[in-house]
């Protein structure tokens, strides 16, 4: 049996494996700061306040090859430092870029803060550094599907392809056959090539307007220029990955790497991770509680070790060794 | 050369709901039982301590089945291609110890009296025109009163929330009136109520139906269970269905069955073990079960008796993939029945209503935590003239709402930016501007019934395979006009209520979508496996016994002969009590014989 999920090519070699073929060019060191700044990633170790030992069962992305806290769990509530990569999957370039996509998909300011202010490019970035393939469960056997169109004949049966009629492809749910990584460099890549298309300049460069157009182009997909560009991951694909990631590093806990100061619970009005709310709180129409992260959750029967009891008291006392792995 | 294990009395698929059941029954009863769950161990403390993560949980579905090593392939009819759900869409399979039994939303009804006989009693009260053309409905091989004491026997000894309708053929104000009658009330007063649910009840109340709080296997209150361990009652922290429960205040294999089989002494569970196949001798009998062990070897455990207790799709897979000399399509498909009467259910959001400026606190509580209408399941309502047969219960969507999988959902303005299928972008200033909605809108849901027709079966794939490089399930299924228009019906009343609650805007799906694998919609696969009175219409006897390989037992929603328009699991449970009751007085005596 294979592992699970993460399972395509072996990790980074390079500086960016975000790397598409042609090598950083030498805007290298400019673009680095810039990199920093839009990502909020450091090349150091933080003391993350706030940040408690995770329990059994809290979860961490696995860190990045070679890097990573590794070794034992320090006792009970004591901070930990985090090591945060220096550098992660995507380029310089690449982060100019979806840095500029995600400002478009959630818009935000100091006021109201958006995907940018929210961390979201970071969360990418640690996202695709973290996991070679998919960070979800997924299935990704052959043969994958191709769609094609009902009114002209069913093309010829060809090794590795199942021909599906364009419409119903939808009904089926994801069917790409490219990870992540993939989707991202060849994507980002395509998208600005669609952007000299359109409008002369890279996307990044873009009045706004431009860019909503595009990104609405490439959600459509209906137009021929977008589905030859976007051959053969097509621009929908790469759509529906950078909005759900976009809202995932929006929205989910601040330990993944986006959701800064819980801007994202914020604006939706969540108090995220919480023990309890009482049946009479249920009935406010004027509820409010701080948002709180899954870090700042107290302890269940704090003192204990994992190994003295389980919430029903017996089984590890009565089977010591166990009957149970 | 496979790992041979000495042989027990009786081994299990899986670790869930049905074979925590029958562990804790048969280990009583002296015999040695094994279980091989493919999944690791977990317990309530500390696993689930510290487990309030949206990303990780709900999103990326950590305790749900690893479908990346074997999925379902999914087609709308014999003539369009199959292709396997890559990612979690329709349906939620669990994995490790308690299996899905773990991560339910614990919502428990007991299915309707004329659930049971359903094609005899339709047939009386409409003749047989009622149902439509290429249907392959059959009754149940039993009744609701046979099966009555096996639901009560469930809810008492693990603790149950509701209030109770019918009481022995009383009628009870503030329950459910169109319940079967039961012999005893629920053993806890319902959950909290929802300011979402409350305001969906107003309405419904309004129109003359009948709304009342969702029955549920999350304690309201403390409640000591058979394991004799006092638990906790529910705290609404929210974090419930694709979770485990940090108290324990949610029912699950883990909160006393496992606990107790494992104190007897006789019970091992084997986690990591991956069941490739149901071994027979050259008389057809069963052997035992072949699988993959943790070291990455085969293994086989020999034993009397075989319980398949996996979920739907791996125990009907497991029939097909176990052929052999004396059983050439599988076990249990001497006659072709295996695969038959594949049924879903029907469970969609006909109509949203925003209404500005409200907070429902619909983060707190959980799926139980709502109100339910009854006036339109089953057949409590005339369906004479309606062109259709079925019905479901219509609810407010009012617990346990997360942000990352539903900001999507949040009606949109007019006016505001529409994609090409005609939906809102859920993207730009727009969508940013709604999300200070997010918790101002309610989702009045759909649960309706899923009949069994000729078209929709299951079988093995032929293009798609597991990491063993054995054939994926297909699951062969579509919706028909019988069901788009119990839909429409359904949908119309569920926006008469919308109307009435009175949102600033609301979004409406009033007609029933294709088929799709893409949303999720419920983990209620159900049939491929059933029950019947004979070996001609069905997989197995009314005890889930299966009729060509006498010492192996299907448990689960996999007997279902169609689906009926509730949550299957105290059904699921209350038949596997219903068949260790006649296996204790009957099977026993003489293994491997077939149980009248």
């Amino acid at each position: 049996m294979d592992t699970p999920s993460d399972h395509d090519e072996p990790g980074p070699g390079r500086e960016h494996p975000g790397d598409d073929d042609p090598p950083v060019t030498g805007r290298t060191r400019l673009s680095r700061r810039w990199f920093l700044a839009a990502t909020g990633t450091a090349a150091t170790v933080t003391l993350v306040p706030g940040c408690r030992t995770r329990e059994s069962g809290a979860p961490t992305e696995r860190p990045a090859e070679g890097r990573g806290t590794g070794g034992a769990i320090p006792p009970d509530g004591t901070q930990v430092p985090q090591a945060r990569p220096a550098a992660g999957f995507l380029n310089p370039e690449q982060v100019g870029l979806v840095a500029a996509i995600a400002a478009r998909l959630i818009p935000g300011d100091e006021e109201e803060p958006g995907a940018l202010e929210a961390g979201v490019v970071g969360y990418i970035d640690r996202l695709l550094s973290t996991h070679p393939g998919y960070p979800e469960r997924t299935y990704t056997r052959g043969p994958f599907a191709e769609g094609y169109d009902p009114d002209e004949e069913e093309p010829e049966p060809e090794e590795g392809v199942i021909w599906v009629e364009e419409e119903e492809l939808p009904r089926y749910g994801w069917q790409s056959g490219f990870p992540p990584r993939e989707l991202y460099r060849m994507g980002l890549a395509r998208l600005d090539e669609l952007a000299q298309q359109r409008h002369g300049s890279p996307f990044v460069d873009l009045a706004e307007h431009e860019q909503d157009g595009l990104i609405e182009a490439i959600e459509d997909d209906e137009d021929d220029d977008v589905a030859e560009i976007f051959e053969p991951i097509g621009a929908n694909v790469f759509f529906q990955l950078v909005h759900q990631h976009t809202l995932e590093g929006f929205l989910a806990d601040p330990m993944y790497g986006g959701n800064r100061q819980l801007v994202g619970w914020r604006a939706v009005g969540w108090p995220g991770a919480q023990r309890a709310y009482s049946p009479q709180e249920m009935l406010q129409p004027d509820f409010h509680r701080e948002p709180q992260a899954l870090g700042d959750l107290h302890p269940l029967n704090p003192g204990h070790r994992h190994d003295e009891h389980d919430a029903l008291g017996s089984v590890r006392r009565r089977h010591p060794a166990g009957p149970i792995d | 050369m496979a790992v041979e294990h000495p042989e027990v009395d009786v081994v299990t698929v899986g670790a869930g709901w049905t074979a925590a059941i029958a562990a804790h029954q048969l280990t009583a009863e002296g015999l040695e039982v094994v279980s091989l769950e493919k999944g690791r161990a977990q317990w309530t403390w500390p696993d689930f301590a510290h487990n309030h993560d949206e990303l990780r949980f709900s999103t990326r579905g950590e305790l749900l089945h690893a479908l990346e090593q074997e999925t379902w392939t999914w087609r709308p009819n014999r003539g369009a291609p199959s292709l396997p759900m890559r990612q979690y869409g329709a349906f939620h399979p669990g994995e490790n110890l308690g299996g899905a039994g773990v991560h339910w939303s614990a919502v428990t009804w007991r299915f309707l009296p004329s659930d049971f006989d359903y094609v005899t009693h339709h047939v009386e009260r409409y003749g047989p025109g009622i149902f439509p053309d290429g249907h392959s409905n059959q009754d149940w091989p039993l009744t609701y009163d046979e099966l009555e004491p096996y639901f009560t026997q469930f809810e008492q000894e693990t603790g149950m929330s509701g209030r109770t309708g019918n009481l022995a053929g009383e009628i009870i104000e503030g329950g459910n009136p169109f319940e079967g009658p039961r012999s005893k009330p629920y053993p806890l007063p319902p959950l909290a109520s929802t300011r979402a649910g409350l305001r969906f009840a107003e309405a419904a109340e309004t129109l003359g139906y009948h709304p009342f709080v969702q029955p549920s296997s999350i304690l309201s209150e403390g409640f000591t269970d058979i394991s004799g361990a006092p638990r906790s009652g529910c705290e609404y922290c929210g974090f419930c269905t694709r979770f485990g429960c940090h108290v324990d205040a949610k029912t699950s294999p883990l909160t006393a069955h496992i606990p107790l089989a494992l104190d007897s002494g006789r019970y091992e569970i084997r986690t990591r073990c991956y069941v490739t196949g149901i071994e027979v001798d050259n008389t057809g009998q069963a052997t035992g079960l072949s699988y993959v062990g943790p070291d990455g070897r085969e293994h086989f455990q020999p034993a009397g008796t075989v319980l398949l207790c996996g979920y739907t799709l791996t125990n009907v897979r497991l029939l097909l993939l176990s052929t052999s000399r004396a059983h050439p399509d599988g076990v249990g498909n001497d006659r072709g029945q295996v695969g038959r009467n594949c049924t879903y259910q029907i469970w969609q959001n006909p109509v949203t209503g925003l209404f500005e400026g409200e907070r429902f606190n619909t983060f707190m509580g959980n799926t139980s935590t709502s109100h339910a209408i009854y006036d339109f399941a089953g057949d409590v309502f005339d369906h004479t003239g309606l062109g259709f047969v079925g019905g479901g219960q219509i609810f407010a969507d009012a617990g346990e709402r997360m942000p990352i999988g539903t900001v999507a959902d949040i009606p949109a303005a007019e006016g505001d930016p529409t994609n090409a299928e005609d939906e809102p972008r859920a993207w730009g200033q727009a969508f940013k501007d709604r999300l200070q909605h997010w918790d101002s809108y309610i989702p009045l849901m759909i649960q309706a019934e899923s009949p069994a027709y000729e078209m929709n079966r299951f079988d093995l794939d032929p293009n798609y395979t597991d990491g063993l490089g054995r054939p994926l399930l297909r699951m062969t299924f579509d919706w028909t006009d019988n069901e788009r228009r119990m839909y429409a019906f359904l949908a119309e009343r569920a926006n008469q209520i919308m109307s009435v609650m009175g949102p600033d805007r609301r979004s409406e799906q009033l007609e029933l979508e294709d088929y799709n694998i893409a949303d999720y919609q419920s983990t209620h696969n159900q049939g491929g496996a059933i029950m019947g009175t004979s070996p001609d219409n069905s997989v197995t006897n009314r005890y889930g016994q299966v009729w060509d390989t006498p010492n192996v037992f299907v448990m689960g929603a996999a007997l279902f002969p169609q689906n009926p328009g509730a949550n299957p699991t105290v059904t699921v449970n209350a038949l596997a009590y219903h068949a260790l009751a006649a296996m204790k007085q009957q099977y026993l005596r003489s293994p491997g014989e077939l149980m009248s």
